[in-house]
């Protein structure tokens, strides 16, 4: 009676503890309080969790109006392909399929159209234009796309040149010349984007002189398309070969050039399944990116940071994927980058270390509300830093003036990259009194808290804004401040503690006094010195305790998780909604027993004589020199910085090297197995693991279409 | 044994497995067998009469050849025409109804429309759903009814009922036309349409799209109740296409599945619209059904020369239910209700307005008086200087030893909110109001109903709150509890029915991702069945009751009109306005105070305090400009506040919007902040912290105070914008506010406004403050 009270309360709690694990998936909710001023959402967006995190923002940027055919009261534009702004504010606006160019007033009145153009008394028809570009000259470049030339004229629309394809023995014969974006440095350099060309920009000289192509993007092989690539070698015929589709780099989507003459470079989606990384580029004079993240601890090239903030691809209520892409961007006079998204109709700013500084607008295809944009085709920044977005689907552009906020913000975080951590401090501080979700204003703080010896604030702000370096850098002096103030104590502490260790262990010793008097419990600590010996025992004296073993396991799974949870900040970010302790449970626990079950199974097969029990036993066992390291790691890692990172290292591997001796010597010894044997079995029951996960995640993956397949059915009954 | 208890568990099985499906096939397919046959044959009709119905000042006149329902005002002569007279006299011939005799084994005869004419100027129209292949159709009755069909009349009390026959779809919508004192209603019973054909249903039903038009014409407006209110003007532009605008009243149906959610809009809070011609102008109330209406405005189109508002009402309910198909496809289907709408007639009354009136200062003036005589909302409110909503808390994910919980997270304790308010009264001099958010179970976060009816928790014990209750007292400052008792996610005091769909699901309320903006399917709240709300107050009631707490704040339940299709009665959010009115009206009878957050019209007026009024509009493409029309209707009549000012895009503007209507200025705050709000995904809580906006309440304060003073009972007589960036209001007591929102400094009417700011004067010009 009692134990089957006692079997229902297991049972009970099991239910329990699986339900809360369960629940962990589960996201967080949000609240009934809402900000809601405009169309969109404006967020920015924190980098240091292992995924991305929006989080809402003071709006850096605000809707200040709409311009299209019925405010200018002219005809409507039709999918206008480009816009561009001169120095002195006005805005040009290529209108593709009226063949025209609409020019506004810098306060975005209408100018002029620019229309019926002629060249040597010939009639020029732009229809069809893609692109332009008002160069520091006065002149306007318009890539005119469908008659394969670059219309050079006034502001005023007089024809005064046609650049035209040159003949170059570089460029192939079939390659088809349609510019559709233009970029011109200060020297006169121009970089022209011809659609479909993924040799890179072309490269006109000053004097209109075809130079070569520039800066192309690669493409990125996988190691399945390595593997693919292989078979095809070798099982496919010649003429297979020849006409499989060669992975060929994608274009670029548009082109721009700062103040210092860098050409920075978008590249959109290359499909529909995934985000590409390193959307966005800055090149060097050879081609080469030199952009660089620097968003995390480790600096890399941007080639592999995933721009935007919609990674995955998603399926839209159309049933059609939904992808991020960059198709536009443009660099304001500090460097900072503003890209902006066609498929979300958002813009992103970044500054030159690639981070996040913004995101707003809108519109996702669906566009009948001011501020948002259907589908974004280009974007230019007005006389005053407006950022101009031209919508090539509903032929608006949306108009978005820099806020105060904005401009505080873009000072401060313009200062940090600049190394001036403490002039940025007054306006960190500002900026954090408008806007406490900013990480940037937490990472500046600081560094600037660091710079002016205020270790103890340096830690707080940087822990809140995720940044390690700097956290690691404050925390060196905080560790040392506590040495040097309770030095004294800290001495006399490890003396009697040291004293009263050897102490124990003489009178233990001279009185034979028995620390540990239960014998399981001896046997299993022995077992880290005396593996033989006590693995022996456990084969074939029947030594070695379940109860210990379940034991060691759930201080695996506790260590394990506190590893994750409770590890030092300056070694690991803890982000709890990606934290899933039913994962843990799986990769600890779960592991164990998919182990002990498939070396079972395995040697049962090929003459082990272990039990599942030994097996069980000696596995939990030796996990015990691993699962101190988890504990020790948990503790050291909040006290011993990165720069001593050593001394982790080295528990880490005489732990783990403990660990594999200790289960090599006890699987050998409980199936009476040799090295050679006990290789070849551990590597067959390794497979049979990777088998049995293969079949579970079948399985399920069977279930859940079952179960969505009668979930169909039964909606469609019911609806009908 | 086993044997035939096994057979017997079979056989229940399988039979219950075929009622449920032929109970389902019987939910969509519909049982029209109940309903009135479709009548075939001829119609009969009242012959073409001059003053068929009238009354001192107006005569309504019923054209038989055309169908066309005609009202003159006697006092101007001005013809409102269903059909506009210029184009029914060129096109008589036109639209000349046939009225052939149905027979239904007789085809159709077939007709070519005049595309113009199809659209607007038809009489109504109506939007048909087929339920076997989900295809929608829309039907005019100057096609298929006129031509296609049958057109039958009838005289009633006032003026006319004409029925439009669809012989394709043998449908027949019966609408009432009337003359009343200030002008005519036009009104549908959603039960007296008549479908004949299976799996053909009517959906929704336009009313007279150009009754309510105007001349395309840049001095002409149209006003649309989208947020605050905004209009659009009316002239052609550029190609002369159409401008449209449409929004539900008070707000999308909750109740409707939402797969993607691409953008967030202020939603139409009040039943009313109108248009502006000159010296005329038609303010159009929809008196009753008004949460089953959709408000449209099409204007600028050089085709039609016209500009228009009119109604859409649903007579039936709907889902889009969201399935996941095989691959990860998504489908969304049209899911309509079998049963139509209860029988309240939706009706729609036009009031004639001139001279002074005939402008959107007038229509507001109009309604708002409206709304003291039909409404009961009172004649007199004072407002305050501040109004504070201190947010609770909010529920954050935590672990132990790995296994998730949830827990509360305190971001004002009731000790940090006494001491906000005691700073906030010596900043206000004590004109303020304050309304305590998330102060339940699980803070602001959506947790049991009404907060699990429980002020003590995070924030602190019984003796806190008493001790708080207490120190507000002392101070001369009545706070208000919000309860949250439509949205809930867990069941709790004996409630947790949750509101369902049209397709019989539980009614979910999605969180939509930031980025991908799909909603996240494992994130939803549910909303308390409609039978039960009334349980929800008087829980909420009793707690108040229980610690005397002096006013009651239900934000949801004044803001949101949803459906529930567990009773016939609140389908397609039917009731909603006449359940809040009851609901609020027991709460008047305990002589608590009521706060209100974006408060739709039915709770508006009998509220004592309505905070988070909107400033703007939708922001559709097809809006000219935003009017604070909304507060112009409330302003001295209810104590009203915008939304707050601190959370908002551009403080400094949200504060001038303060100053345009004279409302006071409105402040979300908390004490604490904790970056825990990012992963939470809460939205508010960057600006909110008391220390980081004190300064800033002070200031604003000290700049509004002479001026707020001055118009703090007052009501609005006339609203205008000067210049494009420049407004000017004019209060009831004289006093008048010159509101510059532009970045340079404008003289107006010689009044010089510095740039971002405002100028008040008194009655005799002097400046004020």
């Amino acid at each position: 009676m009692k134990n089957s009270k006692s079997s229902m309360l297991r049972r009970c709690l099991a239910v329990v503890v699986m339900v809360l694990v369960l629940v962990s998936c589960f996201a967080t909710s949000a609240s009934a309080l809402e900000v809601q001023n405009e169309p969109y959402d404006t967020y920015t967006i924190w980098t240091g969790y292992g995924s991305t995190i929006t989080a809402s923002q003071r709006p850096v940027y605000e809707y200040l109006t709409t311009v299209n055919g019925h405010s200018l009261n002219i005809s409507s534009l039709k999918e206008p392909g480009d816009i561009c702004t001169d120095t002195a504010g006005n805005v040009y606006i290529t209108d593709s399929s009226n063949g025209r160019i609409v020019v506004l007033n810098p306060d975005f009145t209408l100018k002029r159209e620019i229309k019926n153009l002629t060249y040597q008394g010939e009639a020029i028809d732009i229809t069809g234009s893609l692109g332009a570009y008002a160069h520091t000259d006065g002149k306007l470049y318009i890539a005119d796309t469908q008659h394969a030339r670059v219309v050079v004229c006034t502001p005023e629309g007089v024809v005064e040149d046609l650049l035209v394809l040159p003949e170059a023995d570089v460029i192939p014969s079939d390659f088809q010349f349609m510019p559709k974006r233009i970029a011109i440095d200060s020297k006169g350099y121009k970089y022209i984007v011809s659609e479909g060309s993924y040799y890179g920009a072309i490269l006109y000289g000053p004097d209109n002189e075809f130079l070569s192509f520039y800066g192309s993007n690669t493409v990125t092989a996988s190691l399945t398309d390595a593997f693919k690539r292989l078979v095809d070698m070798l099982f496919s015929s010649d003429v297979k070969q020849q006409n499989d589709l060669k992975s060929l780099p994608f274009q670029f989507t548009d082109i721009a050039v700062d103040d210092k003459d860098f050409i920075y470079t978008a590249t959109g989606a290359s499909n529909i399944y995934k985000a590409d990384p390193g959307q966005l580029k800055k090149l060097s004079p050879g081609g080469v990116n030199v952009l660089k993240d620097k968003t995390g601890k480790v600096v890399t090239s941007s080639n592999s940071l995933q721009f935007s903030d919609a990674y995955r691809s998603i399926r839209a209520a159309s049933s059609t994927n939904r992808v991020s892409s960059i198709a536009t961007l443009t660099i304001d006079k500090r460097g900072f980058m503003y890209a902006a998204d066609e498929t979300y109709g958002r813009v992103y700013i970044y500054d030159q270390n690639c981070n996040p500084i913004a995101v707003f607008g809108g519109g996702t295809g669906s566009a009948t509300q001011k501020g948002m944009s259907s589908v974004v085709s280009s974007m230019a920044l007005g006389k005053n830093g407006e950022v101009i977005l031209l919508d090539r689907v509903t032929g608006c552009i949306q108009i978005y003036k820099i806020t105060e906020y904005g401009k505080l913000l873009l000072d401060a975080q313009e200062l940090t990259i600049t190394g001036a951590y403490v002039e940025a401090q007054p306006l960190w501080d500002e900026v954090l009194k408008l806007d406490r979700n900013c990480q940037l204003a937490y990472r500046g703080l600081a560094k600037a808290a660091l710079i002016n010896k205020d270790y103890d604030l340096a830690c707080e702000y940087a822990k809140i804004g995720l940044d390690q370096d700097t956290y690691a850098s404050a925390f060196e002096y905080v560790r040392a401040d506590i040495i040097t103030e309770n030095f004294t104590v800290m001495i006399i502490v490890a003396v009697v503690l040291i004293a009263g260790v050897a102490a124990l262990i003489y009178v233990s010793r001279k009185k034979q006094i028995v620390l540990v008097r239960n014998k399981q419990v001896k046997l299993m600590f022995s077992s880290i010195l005396h593996p033989f010996q006590i693995f022996n025992k456990i084969r074939y004296e029947g030594e070695g305790s379940i109860m210990l073993a379940c034991i060691i396991l759930v201080f695996f799974y506790v260590g394990t998780f506190i590893k994750s949870v409770y590890g030092g900040f300056m070694y690991h970010i803890f982000d709890k909604t990606t934290f899933n302790s039913f994962i843990v449970l799986l990769g600890s626990v779960g592991l164990v027993i998919l182990w002990v079950v498939c070396n079972w199974g395995m040697s049962t097969l090929f003459e082990g004589k272990g039990k599942a029990k030994h097996i069980f036993i000696v596995t939990c066992y030796s996990l015990i020199p691993y699962t101190a390291y988890l504990f020790i790691y948990t503790l050291l890692s909040n006290f011993v910085v990165p720069d001593e990172a050593l001394i982790l290292t080295v528990i880490y591997y005489v732990c783990f090297g403990l660990t594999a001796i200790m289960f090599c010597i006890g699987i050998m010894t409980v199936h009476e197995f040799g090295f050679g044997k006990f290789v070849g079995i551990t590597a067959i029951s390794v497979v049979a693991m990777l088998v049995v996960v293969f079949i579970i995640f079948m399985v399920s993956i069977l279930v859940q279409q079952f179960g969505s397949f009668f979930v169909t059915v039964y909606n469609e009954v019911k609806y009908r | 044994m086993n044997k035939r208890l096994i057979k017997a568990l079979c056989f229940i099985c399988c039979l219950s497995l075929m009622l449920s499906v032929l109970s389902a096939c019987g939910s969509s397919s519909g049982s029209k067998e109940d309903k009135k046959p479709y009548l075939t044959g001829t119609t009969t009709n009242v012959e073409s009469t001059v003053g068929l119905a009238e009354n001192d000042k107006f005569r309504l006149d019923w054209d038989a050849e055309v169908a066309n329902v005609t009202i003159t005002d006697k006092a101007t002569g001005y013809v409102y025409s269903q059909i506009p007279l210029d184009y029914l006299n060129a096109n008589r011939e036109l639209l000349t109804v046939v009225n052939n005799s149905y027979d239904p084994e007789v085809p159709i005869p077939d007709y070519v429309p005049d595309e113009k004419s199809v659209q607007l100027y038809s009489p109504m129209f109506i939007n048909t759903v087929m339920i076997a292949t989900d295809a929608s159709a829309t039907l005019y009755a100057s096609v298929d009814a006129y031509k296609r069909g049958r057109v039958g009349s009838e005289k009633i009390d006032g003026g006319i009922r004409v029925t439009y026959y669809f012989d394709t779809y043998q449908m027949s919508v019966p609408v009432d036309y009337t003359i009343t004192e200030e002008g005519f209603n036009m009104s549908v019973v959603p039960t007296d349409i008549i479908e004949g054909m299976k799996d053909y249903y009517v959906l929704s039903v336009g009313l007279s799209p150009m009754m309510c038009s105007v001349k395309n014409d840049a001095g002409n407006y149209v006003i649309v109740p989208s947020g605050s209110g905004a209009l659009m003007y009316t002239d052609s532009r550029g190609d002369g296409t159409p401008r449209t605008f449409s929004g539900e009243v008070y707000g999308d149906d909750p109740a409707v599945e939402v797969y993607e959610k691409l953008s967030n809009k202020e939603e139409s809070r009040l039943p009313v619209f109108g248009a502006v011609e000159g010296n005329r102008a038609v303010c159009a109330i929809i008196e009753s059904g008004a949460e089953k209406a959709v408000i449209n405005a099409q204007v600028g189109d050089a085709s039609l020369g016209l500009s228009s508002a009119y109604v859409t009402c649903f007579v039936r309910g709907y889902n889009r239910p969201v399935s996941t198909i095989l691959a990860g496809r998504i489908r969304i289907r049209t899911h309509v209700q079998d049963a139509l709408v209860a029988d309240e007639p939706i009706t729609v009354s036009y009031h004639v307005l001139s001279g002074d009136q005939a402008s959107y200062s007038g229509i507001a003036k109009y309604y708002r008086e409206w709304l003291v005589k039909n409404k009961g909302m009172k004649t007199s409110a004072e407002g305050e200087l501040l109004y504070a909503q201190v947010a609770g808390g909010f529920e954050t994910d935590e672990l132990f030893l790995g296994l998730p919980y949830k827990d509360t997270r305190a971001l004002t304790t009731y000790g940090e909110a006494t001491e906000i308010a005691k700073k906030l009264y010596e900043i206000s001099g004590g004109s303020m109001v304050l309304n305590m958010v998330g102060f339940g179970t699980t803070g602001v976060s959506y947790g049991e109903v009404g907060g699990g009816f429980d002020l003590t928790g995070a924030s602190g014990g019984k003796k806190a709150l008493k001790k708080f209750l207490s120190a507000c007292e002392e101070i001369g400052i009545s706070p208000f509890f919000n309860f949250d008792v439509v949205r809930f996610k867990s069941a709790s005091s004996g409630l947790g029915e949750t509101a369902v769909t049209a397709n019989n699901a539980a009614a979910k309320q999605y969180v939509y991702d930031r980025s991908t903006k799909l909603r996240q399917t494992s994130n939803y709240h549910y909303l308390l069945q409609r039978a039960e709300l009334g349980k929800a107050v008087k829980k909420a009631m009793k707690v108040v009751n229980k610690y005397d707490i002096p006013g009651i704040a239900l934000d949801s339940l004044g803001s949101i009109a949803y459906s529930d299709y567990v009773q016939g009665d609140y389908y397609n959010k039917a009731g909603m306005a006449a359940q809040v009115t009851e609901l609020f009206g027991t709460i008047r009878e305990s002589e608590k105070s009521i706060l209100t957050n974006q408060a739709n019209d039915y709770a508006a007026v009998i509220s004592d305090v309505i905070l988070d009024v909107p400033t703007g509009s939708n922001m559709n493409v097809s809006i000219d400009k935003d009017v604070p029309f909304y507060q112009m209707v409330f302003k001295g009549y209810v104590d009203i506040a915008n939304e707050a000012i601190n959370t908002a895009t551009n403080s400094r503007v949200q504060f001038l919007h303060a100053m345009e209507t004279g409302t006071g200025l409105s402040f979300v705050l908390t004490e604490d902040y904790t970056d825990e709000t990012v992963l939470a995904g809460e939205a508010v809580f960057y600006a909110t912290v008391f220390e980081d906006n004190v300064d800033t309440i002070t200031e604003m304060v000290n700049e509004a105070k002479a001026y707020l003073t001055a118009v703090k009972s007052a009501k609005i007589s006339a609203h205008s914008n000067p210049t494009n960036t420049v407004s000017k209001t004019v209060f009831d007591n004289g006093v008048s506010v010159y509101v510059n929102f532009g970045d340079s400094e404008v003289t107006v009417e010689n009044v010089k406004i510095p740039a971002n700011d405002f100028v008040a004067l008194g009655e005799g010009g002097t400046v004020i403050g």
